[in-house]
């Protein structure tokens, strides 16, 4: 059994969070942003991801990323039966759809680094819920020459070095940082940890989250990114490796063992 | 039939609390007016806010003067932003509280590298507690086998109401829970949001008075 000592983190133990990504109020998971494939109905894979205790789920709704209009009844329904942080994303550009959220009940909002109003939301949303409830969602690429690029997955274009972000985000307005990278998302390969051990990456206060190309790797890459970086908070994949992998997997066996002791 | 009333400013996270009471079986109903809260014996002051934004409503509706009010009779659980609403001042947005509990909000940065402490955490009581002793009415857990789900960026400094404190060397200074040994009670971190253990938390609360 895979051992996960609380004594070796400085803070809580890194979070183990699963990504729910809706299409048409069915769960997809994505491979690079380019492909998506169909994993289930959103409510039966977040009840069984309750059984599995995960630590919190994102729901990334990528209709509404493109339309701004919330799959209200279904982001109800979500959180009717989540007895687990739910954080939320995806066509947050205005303050009646942040406020729709939180009404809705969800605990934490991510606003995407390429939102046009990023910082007046979170400025809005921070000083309404606080800003524990906000979050800054940044994707990036990473060439073979292992440079990083900001990237809009929407748009495939990319938008500069990933340590300009501090430029563009007021980060006194949120709490964690997700950081994907979408060359490996759904490629379960490895994630990206050697970006915690970027300088700009380094010097920010904000619980950072890693997420993009988790395999079933288990301990070894989480204690690394402890390592690395004290602010590492947590590792995000998709709902698949979770139902994929199955109990007694080494993920499953990791969120069961950290979960009871 | 009792029901516990969650109070209702248009901000803190309702539904996850209501929803936890449904798993439970047990009523709940929202409080915004000083006759509704005449209704309930129990209160829930939930989490998810801004401390300048919350105070400010409740003010709104009058509702500041009669919780305090409620404290002398009624049974009240703070979570979170409404834990910390129980004490006199807040850092945040330099906000005057209802001061049912002596004590400040403190500002977490300011004893930590991190700006949020987030995620689910095992909680230590004070030497002067017993575990399973009526200074303990909510049954709080602390084992190893026990974590509850913290998230904040502001942090309650041990008082002499606090009755656990989170079990980590980095936050040993931060109270995961305060009492007034007698009907007032408030978690730092979030019972909705800790599955079963939570559920435990918000089912022995509903009990007081009524076993």
């Amino acid at each position: 059994m895979i051992n996960l000592q609380k004594s070796y983190f400085s803070h809580a133990r890194p979070r183990l969070i699963a990504t729910l990504l809706l299409r048409n109020s069915l769960a997809f998971v994505s491979n690079q942003f380019n492909s998506y494939e169909y994993v289930g109905d959103p409510i039966v894979i977040l009840n069984i991801l309750s059984g599995f205790m995960v630590d919190e789920v994102i729901v990334i709704d990528l209709d509404a990323s493109s339309s701004g209009a919330l799959n209200k009844r279904l982001l109800q329904s979500l959180r009717s039966i989540a007895d687990y942080p739910l954080s939320y994303a995806g066509g947050l550009r205005d303050q009646n759809n942040i406020d729709s959220i939180f009404q809705l009940g969800y605990d934490k909002i991510f606003l995407s680094l390429f939102n046009p109003s990023l910082n007046n939301l979170a400025s809005y949303a921070s000083a309404k819920s606080g800003i524990q409830s906000i979050a800054l969602s940044i994707d990036y690429t990473l060439t073979i020459n292992s440079e990083r690029f900001l990237f809009n997955p929407y748009d495939r274009l990319t938008k500069g070095y990933l340590n300009d972000f501090p430029s563009i985000a007021r980060l006194d307005y949120f709490s964690d940082i997700l950081l994907t990278n979408t060359t490996l998302t759904g490629t379960k390969t490895s994630i990206d940890h050697h970006v915690l051990s970027d300088r700009t990456i380094k010097a920010i206060d904000n619980p950072i989250i890693l997420s993009g190309g988790l395999k079933n790797e288990g301990m070894a890459t989480i204690h690394s990114c402890a390592l690395i970086n004290s602010n590492f908070s947590g590792i995000a994949a998709g709902s698949s490796i979770f139902l994929q992998t199955g109990p007694g997997s080494a993920l499953v066996s990791l969120l069961c063992h950290s979960n009871n002791n | 039939m009792f029901s516990i009333g969650i109070l209702d400013v248009g901000i803190g996270n309702i539904p996850a609390i209501e929803g936890s009471y449904r798993r439970l079986n047990i009523q709940t109903t929202r409080i915004s007016t000083y006759n509704q809260l005449k209704l309930v014996n129990h209160l829930i002051i939930p989490g998810v806010g801004n401390m300048s934004e919350y105070m400010s409503r409740l003010r709104g509706l009058s509702l500041d003067n009669e919780i305090k009010s409620f404290s002398q009779y009624g049974y009240i659980l703070g979570i979170c932003l409404g834990f910390q609403a129980l004490f006199e001042f807040s850092e945040e947005g330099d906000t005057e509280c209802l001061g049912i509990l002596n004590g400040h909000v403190k500002r977490i940065f300011d004893i930590s590298h991190i700006s949020t402490n987030i995620g689910f955490l095992t909680i230590s009581p004070k030497k002067i507690l017993e575990e399973n002793s009526i200074k303990n009415q909510l049954s709080l857990r602390s084992n190893n086998n026990t974590e509850y789900y913290f998230t904040h960026s502001f942090y309650v400094e041990d008082t002499r109401f606090t009755t656990h404190l989170i079990n980590n060397s980095q936050l040993s200074n931060v109270s995961a829970a305060c009492s007034n040994f007698s009907n007032i009670f408030g978690t730092q971190f979030h019972p909705e949001l800790s599955h079963s253990d939570g559920l435990h938390i918000l089912s022995s609360f509903s009990l007081l008075g009524n076993q």
